[in-house]
């Protein structure tokens, strides 16, 4: 062959550009986790809690008030338990997000990967639409999924709650629950990763704000009083759905203010990555 | 000059007087495989002073081999001697050995000269050797105008050059090069390969690794061919382009009078074939190219012939690496 | 050619002397000085420098509003160590310790280490003591800032309890890191995702375990850096730590004597260090 027809060939596409590029970057970031073996293992514990609380319904059915006592919210069948459910998975949120949500835009960064990206007649809302997917796809594994299931086995195995609570109301609530919560959830660690290179620092960063805050603000509001609750970022949202699920309120001031809050931040977040996620690098 | 600088003086070119004669390096019936994937398979070669170039398509086993050679990974099975001994158990030997590595990364934090002053540290080098040395090499490569600047904010060629800086800073006497030229522009290209060159003539052991024919083709003609693992050819191009028998050596003959010529060479031996180009050449086939180029001149005498220009056509790298390849 | 291609002087050395390996000492030592150098100019350092500001403000906002009967120094002091054993002392060895080894690894630097006459251990001893020491210069730097923060203009907080406490505090928190950041390392060096396995024993294996009463809860690194502070008021300080105290009680059990928890963590620095360095000798890469 000649040397002239080794270089560069005409690339013909054959075909239409998807409809949702969104999708394809979202179907590609969802599925390359599940081949990472440590990572189905922590998927697979992260059911555990939902398993917990399938078996302690049962046995709470068939033993009576004792171990319906003994249970605590792992026995409550109505809203509030399943809130406090999704309240117990966030270990596993913290973590899942840690390991999938961090690298999505710093890996770009550090890789020059947006030039790429963004060569394709693909939008930013495209870019972060797809990313964010990711992120939320694994947040709804861990809380909405098993909520959905254990609300059709609760109804099944337990004879207290009505079909109207528990096949429609309780999964409703969860769905726009864990769908806000996890949608703003996924902007501010997008907004993270795009603020660093490496993957570790993203994570510091997103254990600093998850975990963190809930520290300190606790401390501080044994001086400081509950308005220094303001600061513990997980707080604000389930303070915000305790209003979803007409549970007790997480905390001592009204939830409108956590509700301003997490929009505040959400939108702060979107304003962070237009302005950070650029198709070229500008070199100073 | 002081005399601690004039120690320091980095002797490119200089020849070991204690370089043992013969193989420098040496793998015996090395094999590297990862799970089921063999990348080198029962290999055997010897790599003498001078240059030797190390070719292989993409994934043949190129890299794996001269890492195993420069002992960064350890063969599963056979062995592979430096000086004889194993470089995997012996490091001191590393003082004799310079690498520079295919690999962009580098510590972007530090200076130029900060890196190879650390380098140099790590060789062993006395301190008030450091400095000067990383000086004369970095003014060596062109570099000293960078010298103070982070590498971080070097170009690909400064890169480039940062790592062959450090790998040759101590004098070694062994030079691993890893694709040396990736991202040079013509003229830095020019000058490595004519230290490359000259390196090679000063009696160092050269091992370059390249997937640009041409490239090593300028620096030498001994290579080693590696292909699906196993050391296809291992030599001078011309005497392995002898070896491959069934592809005839090709060399034209531009003569005054190409008709006498063409019937000579058609009645001898070591000539499978002639015929006349549509240039007025002649092109004559042999099978044993050193035979015939050894035999050429004396013929050309005895009889008389006019030969103003004589041009062998595929004992180029690139043909013979076509031929043992199969392209 | 700048004088270059000279013959070697006359009295070079011999090839023997030439393949003499550099001491595992001085090697690690020049490693660890360069990899200060390189860390003291990297952004990370600042953004982990800011992250340790965080208590120093939060002590600030108990001098501007806090109630000296209502909320102490000592219990601020109690609530600060917690802070920084089970939740900054763990962040800030994960920044360095997983990125001291781990990073060299993955970028393919630690290439340039390894083709020079040192032996692979002198390489992780020198990368890790750079990592502990600026991890745990910040943490110490954090701690000294909240003390003086606590006690400029208020010297009645300073008696010879409170600073003996607040030197077991600092004590306590730099070997925390020093044994975390060695954990961390080991796992960048033997690992190719190190980040999984970390979060997970930071958060999963030292945060759940440490809530196991009895014996379970002394396989976490956390348990012995509270156990050496137990004198503290920060023992009994929060609800987990008061039920933890009374569960003790109950099943008659003694808390650890101190030289224990001391000798297991300098045990498991020791080993993980020793660990760490093995898997880097048995290291390969193919970049």
């Amino acid at each position: 062959m000649p040397v002239y027809e080794r270089g560069y060939r005409h690339w013909e596409p054959s075909g239409r550009a998807p409809a949702a590029p969104w999708w394809v970057i979202a179907r590609r970031g969802i599925l390359s986790p599940l081949k990472r073996r440590p990572f189905l293992l922590l998927l697979l514990l992260a059911w555990v809690p939902a398993v917990v609380k399938g078996t302690i319904l049962y046995f709470s059915v068939q033993s009576g008030d004792l171990l319906k006592l003994l249970g605590g919210t792992w026995a409550d069948v109505d809203a509030a338990g399943f809130f406090a459910f999704i309240e117990r998975q966030d270990s596993f949120v913290m973590i899942l997000l840690a390991i999938v949500g961090s690298p999505l835009i710093a890996r770009d960064r550090a890789e020059n990967g947006h030039a790429l990206y963004f060569a394709r007649p693909l939008t930013l809302f495209d870019y972060v639409a797809g990313k964010g997917l990711i992120a939320l796809f694994y947040i709804l594994v861990v809380t909405l999924a098993p909520v959905l299931l254990l609300a059709i086995y609760g109804y099944l195995v337990t004879s207290g709650a009505t079909g109207f609570d528990m096949l429609l109301l309780t999964p409703l609530r969860a769905t726009v629950f864990c769908l806000l919560t996890g949608a703003s959830l996924s902007l501010v660690l997008l907004a993270l990763s795009a603020a660093g290179r490496r993957t570790v620092f993203v994570v510091l960063g997103w254990l600093l704000l998850f975990s963190g805050t809930q520290i300190i603000a606790r401390i501080l509001s044994l001086f400081g009083g509950p308005w220094m609750r303001v600061f513990d970022f997980r707080a604000q949202y389930f303070h915000a759905g305790s209003v979803l699920f007409g549970a007790s309120p997480r905390l001592d001031y009204p939830p409108l203010i956590s509700w301003l809050l997490i929009l505040g931040w959400t939108i702060g977040a979107w304003v962070f990555l237009r302005r950070r996620i650029r198709p070229v690098e500008v070199v100073s | 000059m002081t005399e601690d600088a004039r120690a320091a003086e980095v002797s490119i070119g200089a020849a070991d007087p204690d370089a043992a004669p013969g193989a420098v390096l040496e793998a015996r019936r090395v094999s590297k495989w990862f799970g089921e994937v063999i990348a080198v398979n029962g290999s055997s070669l010897t790599v003498g002073p001078g240059v030797t170039g190390l070719l292989g398509l993409n994934g043949a086993g190129k890299t794996t081999l001269f890492k195993l050679l420069a002992g960064l990974i350890e063969p599963s099975q056979g062995e592979v001697l430096v000086y004889g001994r194993r470089l995997r158990r012996e490091v001191g030997l590393f003082r004799r050995i310079g690498f520079c590595p295919e690999s962009e990364a580098m510590p972007d934090w530090l200076t130029g000269r900060e890196f190879i002053a650390l380098m140099l540290r790590l060789m062993g080098t006395p301190a008030p050797q450091i400095g000067p040395r990383a000086d004369a090499i970095l003014a060596r490569l062109h570099l000293a105008d960078a010298a103070h600047r982070r590498i971080g904010g070097y170009s690909k060629g400064m890169r480039q050059k940062v790592k062959m800086a450090q790998a040759l800073a101590h004098d070694p006497d062994i030079v691993f090069l890893d694709e040396p030229l990736n991202g040079m522009d013509p003229v830095s290209r020019h000058e490595i390969i004519a230290l490359v060159s000259e390196l090679g003539r000063a009696g160092k052991t050269i091992l370059v690794s390249s997937h640009i024919l041409p490239e090593i083709e300028t620096m030498t003609r001994n290579i080693v061919l590696i292909h699906h693992g196993k050391v296809l050819a291992e030599g001078d191009i011309t005497e392995i382009r002898d070896l491959i028998r069934d592809r005839p050596t090709i060399v034209a003959f531009t003569s005054s009078d190409p008709r006498r010529l063409a019937a000579f060479l058609a009645g001898q031996e070591l000539v499978v074939g002639v015929e006349l180009d549509d240039r007025g050449r002649v092109v004559a086939r042999t099978d044993h190219a050193v035979g015939f180029y050894r035999a050429l001149p004396a013929w050309l005498l005895a009889e008389g012939l006019p030969v103003e220009e004589i041009e062998t056509l595929d004992d180029s790298l690139q043909a013979v690496f076509d031929y043992l390849v199969g392209d | 050619m700048n004088g270059l291609g000279r013959l070697r002087a006359s009295g070079q050395p011999s090839a023997p002397a030439l393949e003499r390996t550099l001491p595992l000492a001085a090697a690690a030592f020049w490693i660890a000085w360069f990899s200060w150098r390189e860390m003291a100019r990297r952004r990370r350092l600042l953004a982990v420098a800011a992250v340790m500001l965080v208590p120093v403000a939060c002590t600030v906002a108990w001098r501007l509003l806090g109630s000296a009967q209502l909320f102490p120094a000592n219990v601020m002091l109690a609530n600060l160590s917690m802070l920084y054993l089970t939740f900054l002392t763990v962040l800030v060895s994960l920044a360095f310790g997983i990125t001291a080894v781990g990073e060299e690894i993955e970028e393919g630097t630690i290439i340039y280490y390894w083709t020079r006459p040192i032996g692979r251990s002198a390489i992780y001893i020198g990368r890790l003591v750079a990592a502990q020491t600026v991890a745990a210069a910040l943490l110490a730097l954090s701690l000294a800032a909240c003390f003086v923060v606590m006690t400029v203009g208020n010297s009645g907080v300073v008696t010879s309890r409170f600073v003996e406490l607040y030197a077991r505090s600092v004590a306590v928190v730099t070997l925390g890191c020093a044994v975390y950041t060695a954990i961390f390392a080991a796992m960048g060096a033997g690992l190719r995702r190190p980040l999984i396995a970390a979060l997970i024993y930071a958060f999963g294996w030292e945060a759940m375990t440490g809530l196991i009463p009895a014996r379970v809860q002394q396989l976490t690194v956390v348990f012995h850096l509270r156990n050496l502070v137990r004198n503290t008021e920060a023992g009994t300080s929060s609800f987990p730590n008061l039920l933890l105290e009374l569960l003790r009680q109950l099943r008659h059990e003694a808390p650890l004597p101190e030289w224990r928890s001391l000798v297991t963590l300098l045990l498991v620095m020791v080993v993980v260090t020793g660990l760490g360095a093995w898997l880097l000798r048995r290291k390969e890469i193919f970049r």
